[in-house]
């Protein structure tokens, strides 16, 4: 196998490098350079998850205690909280914003469009995105988007107030429930624009890694955070355009008089509407096709880091690649035609809920695999507890609990019992909460280095961990079994019914924990920014990594490779290679220097 | 045990075969994008399909005008590929006229289907009116926003023609432009002809 | 071989604590699981069979979760206190076989098992036509309130009309014009069946989707406007138990509370024939 050693690679222009911008705006704001949009987009999802703890904090108290006047918030929020008590319709707000701002603002502008920006080009050897114009175009759009989001709340009803999956009629009828005045409009018209901003970057991800692969980066090569971002985006691309058509027809069912959603006969405030012949049902199956989706968009990138770093950690390759990536490829497969699970009880066809059913339950198989897999990287390995590998630890932990949830809930008969309870909560906050978040701050606290050339505290970091493991385990743990005991979700008081009043008590349990959880978040909020401006300073590749990132300058210079591109000869998992000098290969290193293992 | 991979063939990368490269990457996104589009309508369409199976069905009767329409918007397909062959051939005044004429009948198509909803209001057939009704609206009217996108992308293209210098690789940027519109264009017009027999047969 | 500028756990300490803390957690979270039954207790039929499900579940997902804490915690604590790598590669097969293995213990917990429990309940619920000494009663959900109404002694629901509602002396816009419904029985948030007998009950609503919950049931059904699902249940206890709305429908979402009262025949006509 005779490579030549590494010929200086042609400057292929039409890669679509320009010079690097002057002038501070041209760099830093309105910079096509994927490094600074996918920091762009961690920042303001960073905003964004400050703003949707702070309604989970608002949640949380009035779960856990529904009689108690706060008064402080009742002057900070004289419309929601008057006299220091939640009024519901707030309450229906606070939970609507904070499903849709966790999901669609915090963890898909910062997992997936951030660091998906941010290490695309890198890791596979690139200069930059393949349309690098429209991807500035893609966060701007994602900042308008989340700011009509933002401004949702200020309009007159308030924020939308149906549930972060806007079921009509609730959605449709104004006169239904507050926030779907002109709040429901606006979040329509918020997801509208967010779908816009994602098919641009969807449409860069895919393109880059088809094309713009350095040489010798063959797919099998590719680090698996590559490949999730890969599966994702076409997720994406293929999953969200009917809940534009469904955001479409219910602007028009709200706006213009049609019935795509409302049925006849509908009496609501007094008064009889005019609507003929529509289906609620086509809202679900519309929405559920983005929504099943979008879930698996959030959490394959989360797997994709965690295995990557597992090896870093651990000194020694990942257990089972190519099966990781089959598992992938499966999950992204089936993911897409498995919305059903979420309408069991919805009134569709029990035929059409057996083949969900069965459908939804083959995806456990690819997914305990890539589990197992993780877990079995642990085998035999030098393992190193740094901060990114705690919460590499905690996303195999939640991953699989949140998966054995999933088991209840993917079968139809066990989920007659389980839909809209907390045991729904419980899980879906395991995966998107637990596995999402954990694989955030994983990716925060390793690639930190690389995008600010600072480290952020050891110390610090791993207070967060544990400070973050624990009580969200308990908070969304104990909610499973509330749900069990059939404690409904989306409601604002558990007071009216007997056979809730017994469970008041681990309300205050979980709100306490989730309170800790909230507040522990300032842990991170403060090393982060800290850091930014007081961190050690890191050199080229603190954490020892074998990966193309790491042969670059922190952090890497505008075009990210200097005058010649990367080649490649290995695949990302080189370390501890016998006859090496070191334990960690980066993927560069001619097969001469050191033998080639995969 | 090791493991030895095949090892990677890469062609001599000249300034031809990267703007070959840089046209398969443009091409690449424009039918990632022609796919998301598909996916829209595919979604219009499910909606439409479990519509129509109800009983208080009753289609309206469709403007003559879109007749018409349609045949602009092939003509328009037409003269865009008439233009993009003369670009080939290095005819540049040709293509300017194709890509004009297709521009303009782009407009002219819009105007057509704006003249439609007109005769459809005057008859007292509105988006409201009856669930065809409301799928004919919305489906040529989301059709509609996309041609404007289109023509946009095509007097944007037919701007550059008229820039053209002889830097290599500007005009075969401009080429590139070229087939990337094209490519919408005539999507566009094979998309309008599903939307109208959807909506006139079914 | 040059290792890492990180070097491996050195402290015991920590490896242990770590590999503890995440084993302690798997313990705690059964133990917390295993403290007392969670199911309200049980009243219908049909509801053994969600139960078994259920409990299959817990118990099976129960021994996983465990061992995969424990797995978890053990691996932890040995792979940081290790100094060098002692398994760098698995070969293909152990990948391969290993991967498999744990592919087929999860289909066998989560397919097999799920299926072989749920389909014949499932089918049993909904595929099953309903028998015919069913009894019939209509629930309308609406903003916020159970409209119940029962068919009389003709046994068929009279015709409802939209434009006939008034929220407060005809909720669901019965047409007492027509000859069958002049013996429907209408109420609101309290429902009556007599125990042992299947009910056969018809959800409608008003107005938004509505989600018929009787949790010590195991009933859960959505209304939707616009159509009418039913369902075939059988209560087997008698008693007073609560109704619940599972799907978000405005403001009130939270005090949509009904009941279902479970009696004996003869408790039962004495009940309805108070309600005419």
């Amino acid at each position: 196998m005779a490579e030549t050693a590494a010929e200086p690679v042609l400057e292929p222009r039409e890669q679509a490098h320009d010079e690097p911008a002057s002038g501070f705006i041209r760099r830093y704001i309105f910079s096509t350079d994927h490094k600074i949009i996918g920091i762009q987009y961690i920042l303001t999802g960073l905003f964004m998850a400050v703003v949707g703890s702070l309604l989970a904090m608002l949640i949380r108290l009035q779960l856990g205690w529904p009689t108690h006047q706060w008064t402080l918030l009742g002057r900070l929020l004289p419309t929601g909280m008057a006299s220091g008590v939640m009024t519901p319709e707030f309450y229906l707000a606070l939970v609507t914003m904070h499903g849709t701002i966790m999901v669609f603002f915090f963890i898909s502008y910062v997992l997936v469009s951030g660091f998906g920006n941010y290490l695309i080009p890198l890791q596979i050897g690139a200069r930059d995105m393949a349309y690098p114009f429209l991807n500035m175009l893609s966060y701007w759009v994602a900042l308008l988007s989340a700011l009509v989001m933002l401004a949702s709340f200020f309009v007159t009803g308030g924020a939308a107030a149906a549930g972060w999956t806007s079921y009509p009629p609730l959605s449709a009828v104004s006169s239904a429930v507050p926030g779907s005045a002109w709040g429901q409009t606006l979040w329509l018209l918020s997801m509208a624009l967010f779908i816009a901003s994602f098919t641009m970057g969807g449409l860069n991800y895919v393109a880059t890694i088809f094309s713009l692969r350095a040489r010798g980066m063959a797919m099998m090569r590719m680090t698996l955070s590559v490949w999730s971002f890969f599966i994702a985006a076409i997720m994406g691309l293929l999953a969200f355009p009917p809940l534009t058509a469904a955001a479409v027809m219910l602007l028009f069912d709200r706006h213009f008089g049609t019935s795509f959603f409302l049925p006849s006969g509908m009496v609501v405030a007094g008064q009889l509407l005019p609507h003929q012949g529509g289906s609620p049902l086509l809202w679900q199956h519309l929405f559920w096709f983005l929504g099943h989706p979008e879930v698996y968009v959030l959490i394959l990138p989360a797997l994709g880091i965690a295995c990557d770093l597992l090896p870093v950690f651990t000194r020694k390759p990942l257990f089972g690649y190519r099966i990781q990536v089959y598992c992938l490829i499966a999950v992204g497969v089936l993911g897409m035609v498995v919305w059903g699970h979420h309408m069991f009880v919805s009134g569709m066809s029990p035929f059409s809920g057996e083949y969900f059913s069965v459908a939804t339950l083959l995806i456990t198989v690819p997914m305990a695999i890539f589990g197992a897999n993780m877990m079995a990287s642990l085998w035999g390995g030098r393992l190193q507890l740094s901060t990114p590998m705690l919460f590499v630890l905690g996303v195999i932990a939640f991953f699989g609990t949140g998966g054995f949830g999933g088991l209840f809930l993917g079968n139809a008969t066990a989920d007659m019992q389980l839909h809209d309870t907390y045991f729904v909560v419980g899980h879906f906050h395991f995966m998107i909460g637990g596995v999402t978040l954990l694989g955030t701050f994983a990716a925060i606290y390793f690639w930190f280095p690389k995008m600010f050339g600072r480290s952020m505290s050891e110390f610090w970091g791993k207070v967060h961990f544990w400070l973050t493991f624990i009580p969200f385990f308990t908070v969304f743990f104990m909610q499973h079994f509330q749900g069990l005991q059939g404690m409904p979700r989306r409601y604002y008081a558990f007071t009216s019914y007997e056979f809730l009043k017994p469970m008041q008590g681990q309300n205050v349990i979980i709100s306490v924990a989730a309170l800790i959880l909230i507040a522990a978040q300032l842990v991170f909020l403060a090393n982060f920014c800290w850091s930014l401006i007081k961190g050690r300073r890191a050199e080229e590749n603190p954490w020892a990594a074998t990966t193309l990132e790491w042969t670059v300058a922190s952090p890497p210079p505008h075009g990210n490779f200097g005058h010649v591109l990367p080649v490649v000869h290995r695949w990302p998992y080189e370390y501890s290679v016998e006859g090496s000098e070191t334990d960690y290969t980066p993927q560069t290193v001619s097969p001469q220097d050191v033998p080639v293992t995969a | 045990m090791t493991r030895h991979s095949a090892s990677l063939p890469w062609p001599q990368v000249d300034a031809d075969t990267r703007s070959a490269q840089r046209d398969d990457v443009v091409q690449l996104g424009v039918w990632m994008l022609l796919a998301t589009v598909v996916m829209l309508f595919a979604a219009f369409t499910s909606a439409y399909i479990v519509r129509r199976s109800a009983s208080d069905w009753t289609p309206i009767e469709l403007p003559w005008i879109l007749w018409v329409n349609t045949a602009v918007l092939v003509a328009s397909s037409l003269a865009l590929e008439g233009g993009r062959f003369a670009s080939r051939q290095g005819k540049i005044v040709s293509a300017r006229h194709g890509l004009s004429a297709a521009a303009g009948l782009g407009l002219l198509f819009l105007a057509g289907q704006v003249t439609a909803w007109r005769e459809l209001a005057a008859r007292g057939v509105y988006l409201p009116t009856s669930p065809h009704s409301s799928f004919v609206y919305i489906l040529t009217g989301v059709h509609g926003v996309h041609v404007a996108a289109g023509l946009v992308l095509l007097i944007y293209t037919a701007m550059r023609m008229w820039n053209v210098s002889a830097r290599l690789d500007r005009e075969a940027a401009t080429a590139r432009l070229l087939t990337a519109s094209a490519t919408f264009w005539h999507f566009l017009a094979a998309l309008w002809f599903y939307v109208f027999v959807l909506v006139t047969v079914f | 071989m040059v290792h890492t500028r990180i070097p491996p756990s050195k402290l015991p300490v920590e490896a242990l604590l770590v590999g503890f803390l995440f084993l302690a957690t798997g313990v705690f979270g059964v133990a917390y699981g295993a403290r007392r039954a969670w199911l309200p207790p049980l009243a219908s039929r049909h509801g053994a069979g969600i139960d078994l499900m259920l409990v299959y579940l817990l118990v099976t997902v129960g021994v996983l979760f465990l061992i995969g804490y424990v797995a978890l915690g053990v691996l932890i604590w040995r792979a940081a206190r290790q100094q060098r790598v002692t398994l760098r590669l698995a070969t293909r097969k152990t990948e391969w076989v290993l991967s498999a293995a744990f592919g087929a213990v999860v289909a066998l917990v989560g397919e097999v098992g799920v299926l072989a429990i749920g389909i014949p309940v499932w089918s049993e619920y909904f595929g099953a036509s309903p028998p015919a000494d069913a009894f019939l009663v209509e629930v309308t959900g609406a903003q916020f309130v159970w409209n119940v109404r029962y068919p009389g002694d003709d046994g068929i629901f009279g015709r409802t009309d939209p434009r006939l509602i008034d929220d407060l002396s005809n909720p669901i816009g019965i047409d007492r014009t027509d000859p069958a419904a002049a013996d429907d029985v209408a109420l609101q948030n309290e429902v009556a069946v007599p125990v042992n007998r299947p009910v056969r009950l018809r959800l409608r609503s008003k107005d938004m989707i509505h989600s018929f919950f009787l949790p010590h049931l195991r009933v859960k059904q959505d209304a939707v406007p616009g159509m009418t699902p039913e369902i075939v249940f059988v209560p087997t206890r008698e008693g007073t138990f609560e109704i619940a709305c599972t799907e978000l429908c405005g403001l009130g979402h939270y005090r949509m509370q009904g009941f279902l009262h479970v009696l004996s025949e003869g408790e039962f006509r004495q009940w309805l024939q108070q309600q005419r």
